[in-house]
């Protein structure tokens, strides 16, 4: 039984120290990018390096937000992102559920056809979509995003949600079903309060990766008005100059909502990303 | 319960099918413009321009759509190959061959001889336009030309007493001269990562003073001795008298390097003079052409 004075040294050695040493490495080119939006755009190259930005200036966001026109970019992310979210959880909790509790004729090559989705790279989707999605006339439309975004996104996530379905034992909805549940009303009373930590985890990531998508936004859409957060990132590097300030700024700007987002959702995540991984 | 499930996806179909339907009312005829370097510099500038153009043409409506720099070249590759392109748009230079060959231009030839202010434009620079070309035809109006120079810090070369190189064998000297080790100071800051390709072909054949890059019998000059000697020279400057980091730099690094006083001459087109002007302020920079070969 080691003495609690040696077991704080050992702690600071092999947990904190570590701890902090990564934390600083992780945490760097976030201050440096906080520090670069609020410097003024002459100071971003001065040397000596200037750690603090003085004097500071918001001169850096007023231009990202209303000249760039990041309102806009925010307000379309996120039109774009809620809506594929809500689409991809629902869906999401359905297949998955029925691949856990049903048995029917070719579910696992189902489930096989889903996940080799996933092997194929984005980009080689991108122009036959766009003959698709032209003959169907969402270009230029929000609706070729949602669709693209829930299409590439349902099927990692509707595996992920079969496990936590996983975890939870079909005696409870038998139990409700006994009382005179239908199956449905059994699955909302039972199954979905228990499943709240997996669907909260399910619908941050799925929020994270539509909000920071780029080829498609990029690709489907043909105006200004409806480009989304990462192609409004991608205005502020030109052909002959970069302006970095408003670079920063913007990237602040688009790391809001995720921060906020995981920052709330930070204790249903763990739980909900272990009870997926294990079974029984 | 079904008969609510079934009314419902009935529902969401008839939803689905009416939303395919466009209606599309035109007096006017629109039509499309993609800028493909589309920012805070440049877009206010373009739309006032069409303003006044849609001022003058009250019948046609000129829809602007901006792409940012980076990927506008992948946007216009998706929409040659889906067949939905803009009808007009800014290309750079360095896109036109692609295009040409994806028949995806143009031929403006009978449009610009009908065009009555055609003598607006420099005639050189239409010829050079055509001369891009396999055949001669003018697939582009040029708006903007630019040249390469040399970007120097005035003030590294006034404290070794240096001027302006005048040829080649005196810039490889001034980049050896400036070089300061002990003050983080390299005389050159070479462009090793995107974009290197186009600086290291205007050297090498600026170098050399071959001008064209096919010889007679449709050998490619690349391989010119001259032209070897200009490569090899240039990259014997690298880690001795350039950061070892070089390798890796695109425009901003090569700007930064130079616009932080680590570097006292960089090779770049006019185009990085409003980074300069903004970092280093009127005095602190100076542009020299480059040398003859």
């Amino acid at each position: 039984m080691k003495s609690p004075a040696k077991k704080k040294w050992v702690d600071l050695f092999i947990l904190y120290l570590p701890m902090v040493v990564i934390m600083i490495f992780i945490l760097f080119p976030f201050y440096w990018t906080l520090v670069t939006a609020f410097k003024r755009e002459a100071d971003i190259f001065k040397t000596p390096i200037q750690y603090l930005p003085s004097p500071a200036t918001l001169n850096n966001f007023a231009v990202a937000w209303k000249n760039v026109g990041f309102s806009i970019f925010f307000r379309n992310s996120f039109i774009v992102s809620i809506i594929s979210v809500v689409i991809i959880v629902c869906c999401s909790v359905l297949i998955g559920y029925a691949l856990n509790r049903f048995k029917f004729r070719g579910k696992t090559a189902f489930m096989l056809l889903m996940l080799s989705t996933q092997f194929i790279p984005q980009a080689m989707l991108i122009i036959p979509l766009f003959i698709i999605y032209k003959n169907l006339n969402l270009i230029n439309n929000f609706g070729s995003l949602v669709f693209t975004y829930a299409t590439f996104q349902i099927p990692f996530n509707a595996i992920v949600m079969r496990g936590f379905v996983d975890n939870i034992p079909f005696e409870l909805e038998e139990a409700a079903m006994v009382d005179g549940c239908g199956r449905l009303k059994a699955v909302f009373y039972t199954v979905l309060p228990i499943l709240l930590p997996g669907l909260i985890a399910t619908g941050a990531f799925a929020f994270i990766g539509c909000w920071n998508e780029f080829l498609c936004a990029l690709m489907f859409i043909n105006s200004k008005a409806l480009f989304t957060i990462p192609v409004g990132l991608n205005y502020m590097q030109g052909q002959f100059d970069i302006n970095y300030g408003a670079l920063a700024a913007g990237s602040i700007i688009a790391l809001i909502p995720p921060i906020l987002i995981f920052g709330y959702v930070q204790k249903y995540l763990v739980q909900g990303l272990s009870a997926g991984s294990v079974k029984g | 319960m079904k008969k609510l499930v079934n009314a419902l996806l009935v529902v969401m179909v008839c939803v689905l099918l009416l939303s395919t339907v466009f209606a599309k009312g035109a007096d006017k005829t629109k039509i499309t413009f993609w800028d493909e370097n589309a920012g805070p510099n440049r877009t206010p500038y373009l739309e006032e321009l069409i303003k006044r153009f849609e001022q003058r043409n009250p019948d046609i409506e000129v829809e602007y759509v901006g792409l940012p720099w980076s990927s506008a070249k992948q946007k216009f590759d998706v929409a040659i190959a889906a067949n939905e392109v803009p009808d007009c748009s800014g290309v750079p230079t360095q896109f036109m061959a692609n295009f040409i060959n994806k028949n995806a231009l143009l031929e403006l030839d009978k449009y610009f001889n009908k065009w009555n202010e055609k003598t607006k434009i420099n005639a050189l620079e239409i010829e050079a336009n055509r001369n891009l070309t396999k055949n001669k035809k003018l697939y582009m109006i040029p708006n903007t030309t630019n040249i390469n120079v040399l970007w120097v810090r005035p003030d590294i070369f006034a404290s070794h007493g240096l001027k302006a190189p005048q040829t080649w064998d005196e810039f490889y000297q001034h980049v050896k001269t400036t070089t300061d080790k002990s003050k983080n100071i390299y005389g050159f800051s070479l462009r090793g990562g995107s974009g290197s390709a186009y600086e290291l072909e205007i050297l090498m054949y600026g170098y050399s003073g071959i001008t064209s890059y096919f010889t007679k019998n449709g050998k490619s000059t690349i391989n010119a001795p001259k032209n070897v000697e200009a490569l090899q020279r240039f990259v014997d400057l690298y880690k001795v008298y350039t950061q070892e980091s070089d390798i890796t730099n695109g425009y901003k690094e090569m700007v930064a390097a130079f616009d932080s006083g680590r570097a006292a001459i960089i090779m770049h087109n006019l185009g990085s003079y409003g980074e300069h002007m903004k970092t280093l302020g009127p005095d602190k920079f100076v542009a020299y052409p480059i040398q003859k070969p």
